[in-house]
Formats: structure tokens, C-alpha cells, sequence
């Protein structure tokens, strides 16, 4: 996907509401990462936190130098995560493939840790890469978050520990960071949001016609 | 004072147009201020026949009718519809469909009027059903500088045989052209279930679910679409945007035929003949520049769609705003020209580190790897 997209020199704006399984990250570029940094006039990009992610057995999951590979071009930056599409197991049990279950060094990924890792990694070049970067938001979602929170003595629900994998602000020392690196960027007069998004849900879907073509169709088959 | 809220800024717009159009109805049918003076008209005399009074408006010419063509196109194009979006509906959709009205009342007017006004009424084109679609091929056949107007193109076709917009393609509108018999060819007849038997006899999907009767005839009934929207898109080569929207969830895990009109025209822009015996045509989309691809709003979030759609528009240089939207599933990139057949990604994931230099197309699961 990096090489085809970075043939699109003229590329303003990206937007990959995408989801994804297993073996995405052999699709995207090098080293398991979405690489934009040709991309010179790219405005605005919205795209999953784990396309930033670099994964390798036997080492914890970490977000590289992105200046490596988002240009310097980005004013409105997004990145996103879903509960539901990266669990943690399903993801770990791609990751390494067989020689992680072997060894059993499978990485693990917590979207939490990545984002902190994110806002460190874009915050550190603000000054001579991202100098026209004006906002950074990260969004995060789990149909788990819109349930109350069910927590008793022993075992967290199942809202708080999506939130514990993805909201920054969840824990102290993570929502500590946070705060630091909110002024961080207020310095450089950048805009730093954390959004919980929604997510939706299918309505019920319930046919409200018949085809009689179909029905003949099927009426005819002969079995 | 709070700001007007969006019912009340779709109100005042569609008041203006309304105003604008019955302006311009009041032209047309006004009395006229033509400067040449008329010539009375000579009865014959002690004949009572010519006794009568000349025409109201005989020697007139309609004020509008002296405009020049630059200030009739400033004039409507008011009416044409603003901020046309994917999936339009309630007021927005109404306001979309009473500027199209409008645009097409004024149309009717005369010929010079119509050849105005249908710049801006095929310029922003919202595809909801079937029988729009193949109206819409057939009148873009017809006449063929029109296409050269439409700049946006919505395709919000339907997904399933009980979505509420399906229809049976009606191709018996294309009156049989000799271009379009592919069309006719691909659509669907009823008995084929002996044929969906056939097929599955040669099923080479190895472990995966073979598709089951309505799976395949959809698929079937979607090839008729994929080839009117081939159709659509070489006859429209000034497109500035294209969305294509409601795509339908993947059943499988490589693309699937619905889309293959897209690999079509990419092959027939990149000059490879191999599959389909055509000649190359112009290049594909050069004026293309903001993509959408949007699976179907009321889609579970489960569902994907065959996310190597948007490989295949990677070959457009011009493209400036690329927007993807609930895809549930991304494959690796697909070679237009290749088959679906071949060794797994997991290979070609193993080849593309032996070879980081060489720009490799991967083909979606099952993926066969070739380099450029």
C-alpha cells in the first residue's frame, strides 16, 4: 500500500476508516508500516494507529520515528483505534506466526501505550519536521464503552477494560504523560484532542419486500 | 443572534432558486422591449376574415432569449444543486431533487435554454437505483458531449435482492445497441440455476464456503451493473469525483466480480487487452480528483468490504482526496491484470523482504506476487 499510494504525488487529504485482520501489516511497507513520507502535499490523514505500529517478536510493540514516514507537509492529523477489530489475542496470535508460538515471544499490543508512544514520537518533531501541524486527535472506540460499568471487587467490566486499552487518560502514570504531552504541543500551538467515537450499529435489518422473481427462482430448483 | 440553523440556510437557498426560476418564467412569457419598431400589419381592405387584431406577441423576442450565453450560465446556475454528499436524504435529498426539477423545467423552455441549463443538471449525478443507472448510460450514449459535463458521480446502487431500491436491471431500454450487448448478455435469466450448478462443479475456491444460490445470482445481477457502470465511466472522462457508495459486504476474500468493471477500464487505460479483447482507450479518469469509497451506511460493522477497491484506484496520479470509510477488511495490493489465483500472502510477504527494492503487487488472498 505505501508504494501505491505514494505514487499519488498529489494526494491533500487521506482518510482510511479502515478495519483490518490479521495479516495487514505484510500489505503496508516496510518493517510492517504505512510509509506516507512521499507524499509532499498531504494535508490532512486520518488512518489506524496500528499502521503506525512496528511489531517484532520478542520486542515490545513501538511506535518508530514518524517523521520517517509522514511528511512534514500534515496539518490535521487522526489516528484511530477500535476495541473490536485489534484485540489484543487476535492480533498476538497472528504476530509471529509460528515461530511466536513456539517461542512464545509474542508481541503484545496495547493501544493505550501506542497512542502515549504516538503523541511522544510526533511531539519530539514538532520543531523541525511537523512545522505545519496544527492538530493531532486520536479516537478510540468499543461497543464495550457504551455499556455502565459493571466493575466489582475482583474483575474489571468489560467497558473498563476496553477503556484500560485505549483511553490515555484511563490510568495515572498514562494520563500523567498525557498532560505533559498536551503541553507540549500547547507550545507549539498545536491542538491535541482524545475523542471517543461511536460506534454504530446495524439497525435491524428486516426485508420489507419480496422479490417475486427470487421466490420463482427458488421455487423452480429442482432438488 | 444565533446562526441560521441547516433547515432554515436549506429554506432561504431553495427560496432564492424558487425565486430565480420564476423570474426567469416571467421573462419568457413577458411582453418584449424590442427596440425595432413593428411594421403594421396591411389588411386587405372590405375583407372581413382579416378583420382581426395581429398576435399579442407577434414580431417579439423574450427578453431572456437576447442574453448572451455567459450570463445565462451565471443565471443558472444558481439553481443547480450545492453541496451534493454521499447518501443524501431527508431535506438535503429533497433540496437535491427540486434543483434538478427546476433545472429540467428550464430546459423545456427552448432548445438554447436546454442547452444551458443540462450542463448543470448532469453535473452532479446521485445514482440510487438500476433503472437510473441504465437511463443514465442511455442518454450519455445518445449524446455524447454530455458526458463531458457530469463532474461528480454518486453510485448508491442497491446490495442485495430485498434492498428496498433493487430492481431487475430493465437493459430493454438500451434498445439493443450493438455496444451494449455484453449488457444484455450478463443479465440475468431466471432458470440458471443449472448453470449456478455448473459453476460450482468448477469451483476453485479450494477451502472456502461456496457461494450459495443467491450469492451467485447477485453476483450474476451485478455483473449487468459493473458493465452499464463501465459504460458510465468512459463516457464521462472530465469526472472530478467519484463515489462510490453501499458497497456491499465481501463474501469472500478476494474481490469479487461485482467490481470488475473497475479492473476493466483500469486495463483498458494501461493498454493490457489480454482478458478482454479491447482496444486501449483513453486514459482512465484523468480529471479524477477526490475518490470515495463507502461501504453501506446500514452495514454491520462486522462485514468488510473488498478493500483492494481502492488498489485499483492507486493508479490515479491526479488524485488529490481519497476518503475510506468502514472497511471491515484490507488485502494486499492487487495487479488489475492477474487472476485471483495463486500462492498465499504469507509468501508473498517472504518475497517482498527478499526484495524491498522492486515495487511489488500483491494479489489479494489467495495472493500471487509479481514484481514490475
Amino acid at each position: 500500500m505505501s508504494t501505491g499510494l505514494a505514487k499519488l504525488t498529489r494526494l491533500r487529504e487521506l482518510i482510511l476508516d479502515v478495519h483490518y485482520y490479521g495479516d495487514v501489516k505484510a500489505c503496508l511497507g516496510p518493517h510492517g508500516i504505512l510509509d506516507l513520507s512521499s507524499l509532499n502535499e498531504l494535508v490532512t490523514l486520518r488512518l489506524p494507529l496500528y499502521f503506525l505500529v512496528e511489531m517484532q517478536i520478542g520486542v515490545d510493540p513501538f511506535v518508530p520515528n514518524l517523521a520517517v514516514v509522514l511528511p512534514a507537509s500534515v496539518k490535521h492529523l487522526t489516528v484511530w483505534a477500535n476495541r473490536d477489530y485489534v484485540q489484543p489475542s487476535r492480533v498476538t496470535a497472528f504476530l509471529g506466526g509460528w515461530e511466536a508460538l513456539l517461542t512464545g515471544n509474542k508481541p503484545v499490543l496495547h493501544m493505550r501505550q501506542s497512542a502515549l508512544d504516538f503523541f511522544a514520537s510526533v511531539s519530539s518533531r514538532v520543531a523541525d519536521h511537523f512545522r505545519h501541524l496544527e492538530e493531532v486527535t486520536y479516537c478510540y472506540a468499543a461497543r464495550a464503552l457504551r455499556t455502565a460499568c459493571q466493575c466489582d471487587k475482583d474483575m474489571l467490566c468489560s467497558r473498563c477494560e476496553a477503556l484500560k486499552f485505549l483511553d490515555p487518560y484511563a490510568m495515572d502514570d498514562s494520563s500523567s504523560r498525557m498532560q505533559i504531552q498536551s503541553f507540549e504541543f500547547e507550545e507549539h500551538g498545536i491542538r491535541l484532542r482524545t475523542v471517543q467515537e461511536e460506534v454504530q450499529d446495524r439497525p435491524p435489518y428486516l426485508p420489507s419486500r419480496t422479490i417475486p422473481e427470487l421466490t420463482d427462482m427458488f421455487s423452480s430448483l429442482a432438488l | 443572534m444565533p446562526p441560521p440553523t441547516r433547515d432554515e440556510s436549506t429554506r432561504d437557498v431553495m427560496a432564492q432558486k424558487m425565486s430565480i426560476l420564476i423570474c426567469l418564467m416571467g421573462l419568457v412569457m413577458s411582453q418584449t422591449l424590442d427596440d425595432t419598431p413593428r411594421q403594421p400589419v396591411k389588411q386587405p381592405e372590405n375583407d372581413p376574415s382579416h378583420a382581426k387584431s395581429p398576435p399579442r406577441n407577434a414580431g417579439k423576442v423574450a427578453h431572456i432569449m437576447k442574453l448572451p450565453v455567459e450570463l445565462l450560465l451565471q443565471i443558472l446556475q444558481h439553481l443547480a444543486p450545492s453541496n451534493v454528499q454521499p447518501y443524501l436524504q431527508g431535506t438535503s435529498l429533497q433540496t437535491y431533487k427540486q434543483a434538478q426539477k427546476d433545472l429540467r423545467s428550464v430546459c423545456l423552455v427552448s432548445k438554447r435554454m436546454d442547452a444551458v441549463a443540462r450542463r448543470y443538471l448532469y453535473q452532479d449525478v446521485i445514482v440510487k437505483d438500476t433503472d437510473t443507472l441504465a437511463y443514465l448510460l442511455r442518454t450519455l450514449d445518445e449524446d455524447q458531449p454530455l458526458g463531458q459535463e457530469v463532474k461528480q458521480l454518486f453510485l448508491e446502487l442497491p446490495n442485495s435482492f430485498t434492498d428496498d431500491e433493487y430492481r431487475s436491471p430493465n437493459v430493454a431500454i438500451l434498445e439493443s445497441r450493438p455496444n451494449f450487448e455484453e449488457i444484455e448478455e450478463a443479465n440475468l435469466v431466471p432458470s440458471d440455476y443449472k448453470q449456478y450448478q455448473r459453476d460450482l462443479h468448477f469451483w476453485a475456491g479450494g477451502n472456502r464456503r461456496k457461494p450459495s444460490f443467491n450469492d451467485w445470482a447477485w453476483s450474476k445481477e451485478w455483473r449487468v451493473f459493473s458493465h452499464m457502470i463501465y459504460e458510465i465511466l468512459i463516457r464521462t472522462p472530465k469526472l472530478e469525483s467519484f463515489c462510490l457508495g453501499r458497497i456491499p459486504p465481501s463474501r469472500w476474500n478476494s474481490l469479487p466480480s461485482e467490481y470488475d468493471f473497475l479492473a476493466k477500464l483500469i486495463q483498458s487505460a494501461m493498454g493490457f487487452d489480454v482478458l478482454f479483447r479491447e482496444k486501449p482507450a483513453a486514459p482512465f479518469l484523468p480529471k479524477l480528483t477526490q475518490l470515495q469509497l463507502l461501504a453501506d451506511r446500514a452495514g454491520d460493522n462486522h462485514t468488510c468490504y473488498p478493500s483492494s477497491l481502492l488498489d485499483d484506484f492507486l493508479v490515479l496520479a491526479s488524485l488529490r482526496t481519497i476518503r475510506s470509510f468502514r472497511n471491515d477488511r484490507i488485502s494486499p495490493i492487487r495487479s488489475p491484470w492477474l487472476g485471483r489465483s495463486g500462492r498465499s500472502s504469507r509468501h508473498a510477504a517472504s518475497f517482498a523482504a527478499l526484495t524491498p527494492s522492486s515495487q511489488c503487487h500483491l494479489n489479494p488472498v489467495p495472493g500471487l506476487l509479481i514484481a514490475d
